[in-house]
């Protein structure tokens, strides 16, 4: 159907277009117009159906439908000649798309309606149906279509022969033709131009439109020639790229063909090559076989001896293994050897570094303890000739030594505490301060009666029993000290001693006299209530005193690892007794260190030596006595003041100390002082200023000035100032002693 | 009820001497020397056995002491022993100490008479001679 329709369709546009053919085209359509109609004779039954549907759809209501079969039937009635029904049924169909608003359709229908009417020679209804198409194409803006209508419009004009009305809408059309460059409606204007200009008698015009639409037509023509060609062109190129395809797939063909060939031909080499190998081989074969016993022979005894080899192989493997893993057990028990060696050294390495802190503590405790043992110039001072023997058992030690002398008096006592080590060292710092604390008291109060060896060991008991709050009950400590100590009085001659178990040896002239000690020590005891006893000694030039705890002869050592005891040290004593002191100390401790041999040091060492000697007595100073005067000292620094104490020490002088010039100014207006010892550079106020004002009001005082160095500018300063004499620093004591004494006994 | 008590027998160390205290016998020997670190340590298992047997002591009892050195803190550690076997004389119990030294040993023989002044118990000097 569809295909019918557009034939029809088609026709008609042609058989318009072809105008100026008329009669010719009028001949074919009749033609095809009896060819249809024989064809589509059974098209009345068909036309009775549609319109049994139509009235369907129209009670439905199924307006689309209902338009789409208007339509066809309007079409069927077309095709059979029959154009009024066919326009009644176009225009119903028309009426229906209003309904719908489906414009396209109503556009269509009108033309066909206009051509119909066209074909009855109605051309005013023709125009009225065309110009309803062209009012839709209009507002629809569709330029071909508008051309195509203005086309139609013209041609029923030029039915009516209203040429003039006709040019005037072919012009129209002619304008957007142009527009669109429509080659084939603009060659349809100029052909219908030229026609209606004949008509007017207007035959250049005529003629114009014609050249211009045979001009159009040749152009239309070449464009389709072009584009046949091109298609030719296309098809060739096409045919072309098959050939070389084709070309292509033969090549590959022949390619295919080689290569059975050759692979053929291989083949049958191979087969050639292989027959001769299988000849080969069974040459070989034969040969082989006459070899084979021979081989049999060497190949069985060739066995054997694998057999043995391996059988031996693995005995030896099996050792091997065997000797693994006992060596993997070594290495196992060599690894938790190396961890415990390990553990080991870091449990060292931790004590190690306990030990060295300890060690360290102990080092900074002994310099404490050296520190607090008497200086060795305060022996040499009293003792020009002297040994001091001090071998500690471990860094600290629980033996100590004391002296302090007064006067014409030196107390020297060597003690041994209980225990050694820390514990020693603690309770010698107590007996160190109890010494001198009861020796300072009893000096200091002049307690001369009660001045007595005996009488210090029974305070130092009485100290140490409260100090450590010892009761006597029998579980509590009975720590406490052994000691040997003697009072030296060398104005007298004589030596006074005391012991708590420790005696005191004298040697005079080849003679060893022990100076018996008490039975008890210092500390809570049984005979805590017994008083020490004093032992008083003469003494002459040249004794030797000798003081000591028991470590010397205590220490196990010797050719049968045995007690030294005391009486080889009395022995070893006299033997070397007639020898200088320094002498001596460095012969004992040769002869301890013999004894102990490889032997542990046993307790603390402690062995002092005294020569009695002509000590320096006050009598051979006595020009330098001045015991009723005082002096002054000027002096701001302590160690220089010090220095002329010592120096004026044995004088007797009192002695006033003034820190500046302006002290020394206002202590002399207030006191008496036999002399004043000026020093020059002093803060506050100088020497210099302080010697003036001074003079201010005491012209008659000797004033002393001290100069560093005799510097020249000084001297004069202090002559000119007021000052009777100067001394140069650092002092000669006689000539000091000697410039004091011609001013302050003035 | 009749207790039997172990004797207390301690092998002689570097420091220590050796003890042989004989609950049976009543004959308690300090032999060799003492000088231990820790004399406190050592002599208190002695004094724990001592406490025992003063409970139950031996009809004779002899403290033998045949020491070559002993220390300042030893030395009050023997004094502690005698004056335990001193409670024994309260109960009529025989005590006696002997005091073993060396003929050349002063030192020694010394030490034991003032131990001797020191305690109730009768002394006896056992001198040896040196070879």
């Amino acid at each position: 159907m569809q295909l019918r329709k557009f034939i029809n369709f088609t026709y008609h546009r042609k058989a318009r277009q072809m105008k100026n053919n008329r009669g010719h085209i009028l001949l074919v359509a009749t033609t095809l117009l009896f060819l249809l109609h024989a064809v589509f004779a059974q098209t009345s039954n068909e036309i009775t159906e549609l319109e049994t549907m139509c009235a369907r759809y129209e009670q439905e209501g199924n307006r689309i439908e209902l338009a789409k079969t208007q339509s066809k039937i309007g079409f069927l009635y077309r095709d059979k000649g029959n154009y009024r029904l066919a326009i009644d049924w176009f225009k119903k169909a028309i009426a229906t798309n209003e309904k719908l608003g489906n414009t396209n359709a109503i556009k269509v229908l009108s033309t066909n309606i206009g051509y119909l009417q066209s074909e009855l020679n109605n051309y005013d209804e023709a125009i009225e149906s065309f110009r309803q198409s062209l009012k839709i194409n209009e507002q629809l803006n569709k330029k071909t279509d508008i051309v195509q209508d203005l086309i139609n419009i013209a041609l029923a004009q030029q039915g009516k022969q209203n040429y003039a009305e006709s040019n005037n809408t072919l012009n129209r059309a002619l304008g957007i033709a142009q527009e669109l460059n429509n080659l084939n409606a603009l060659k349809t204007i100029y052909g219908m131009l030229a026609e209606n200009y004949e008509k007017l008698g207007k035959q250049d015009k005529a003629r114009e439109y014609f050249d211009m639409a045979a001009s159009l037509r040749s152009h239309i023509q070449k464009e389709e020639i072009k584009r046949y060609e091109d298609q030719t062109k296309k098809a060739e190129a096409e045919v072309y790229a098959s050939q070389a395809e084709k070309k292509k797939l033969s090549e590959e063909l022949t390619r295919v063909y080689t290569e059975k060939e050759l692979t053929l031909r291989l083949l049958e080499q191979e087969k050639e090559l292989r027959d001769l190998r299988e000849k080969e081989f069974q040459a070989k074969e034969r040969l082989q076989k006459a070899h084979q016993q021979t081989t049999n022979i060497i190949l069985a005894s060739l066995i054997f001896i694998i057999i043995l080899i391996t059988l031996f192989l693995f005995v030896i493997f099996k050792q091997l293994r065997r000797i693994k893993h006992a060596n993997a057990l070594l290495s196992e028990s060599h690894r938790q050897i190396a961890e415990q060696k390990q553990e080991i050294e870091k449990q060292h390495a931790i004590v190690s570094q306990q030990k060295k802190k300890l060690t360290d503590s102990i080092l900074y405790a002994q310099r404490i303890q050296n520190a607090v043992l008497p200086p060795q110039y305060v022996f040499e001072k009293i003792f020009p000739q002297h040994f001091i023997l001090f071998k500690p058992r471990d860094i600290v030690s629980g033996d100590f030594y004391w002296i302090s002398s007064k006067d014409n008096i030196a107390v020297i006592a060597v003690a041994d505490c209980t225990g050694h080590g820390v514990p020693g060292a603690f309770m010698s710092m107590l007996g160190i301060a109890f010494l001198n604390e009861i020796v300072s008291k009893m000096t200091i109060n002049r307690h001369i009666v009660t001045f007595h060896a005996s009488e210090i060991l029974n305070e130092l008991r009485n100290y140490v029993i409260q100090s450590l709050h010892q009761t006597g009950r029998p579980s509590e400590a009975k720590d406490g000290m052994d000691i040997a100590l003697c009072i030296i009085d060398f104005e007298n001659n004589t030596m006074q001693f005391a012991g708590a178990h420790n005696p005191a040896y004298l040697i005079r002239k080849g003679e060893l006299q022990i100076i018996e000690a008490d039975r008890m020590p210092i500390g809570i005891y049984k005979t805590e209530n017994k008083l020490f006893t004093n032992r008083e000694v003469k003494l002459e030039f040249d004794d030797q005193i000798y003081l000591f705890s028991d470590g010397y002869y205590d220490q196990i050592g010797g050719p049968k690892q045995a007690k030294m005891m005391s009486i080889n040290f009395r022995n070893f004593l006299l033997e070397i007794s007639h020898l200088p002191m320094s002498e001596q100390q460095k012969l004992l401790e040769e002869y301890y260190e013999n004894w102990k041999g490889n032997n542990d040091q046993i307790d603390d060492v402690l062995v002092i030596g005294l020569k009695y000697t002509q000590h320096i007595l006050p009598s051979e100073t006595s020009e330098f006595q001045w015991e009723n005067k005082t002096i002054l000292i000027a002096e701001d620094v302590d160690i220089n003041y010090f220095l002329l104490v010592e120096a004026l020490k044995k004088t007797k002088a009192i002695i006033v100390r003034a820190i500046n010039g302006k002290e020394a100014v206002e202590l002399s207006k207030k006191q008496h002082f036999d002399l004043i010892l000026m020093d020059i550079r002093m803060p506050e106020m100088d020497g210099i200023e302080a010697t003036r004002e001074i003079r201010k009001f005491n012209p008659t005082i000797p004033i002393v000035a001290q100069t560093a160095f005799g510097d020249e500018n000084d001297i004069q300063r202090i002559v000119a100032a007021g000052c009777n004499a100067h001394i140069s620093k650092p002092i000669n004591l006689k000539t000091f002693l000697s410039i004091i004494k011609k001013y302050i006994n003035a | 009820m009749l207790n039997i008590m172990e004797s207390l027998i301690i092998p002689s160390g570097q420091n220590t001497p050796s003890i042989d205290f004989n609950a049976q016998t009543g004959k308690l020997e300090i032999t060799g020397i003492s000088i231990p670190e820790d004399v406190t340590g050592f002599y208190q298992t002695v004094f724990n056995w001592l406490m025992q047997y003063i409970q139950n002591p031996a009809p004779n009892t002899e403290l033998h002491i045949h020491l070559n050195y002993f220390n300042s803190a030893s030395a009050k550690a023997i004094l502690d022993i005698m004056n335990y076997l001193e409670a024994l004389l309260d109960r009529n119990a025989n005590v006696m100490v002997f005091w073993h030294y060396l003929d050349i040993d002063e030192d020694m023989f010394s030490t034991g008479k003032e131990f001797q002044s020191l305690v109730k118990i009768p002394f006896q000097f056992v001198q040896h001679v040196s070879e």
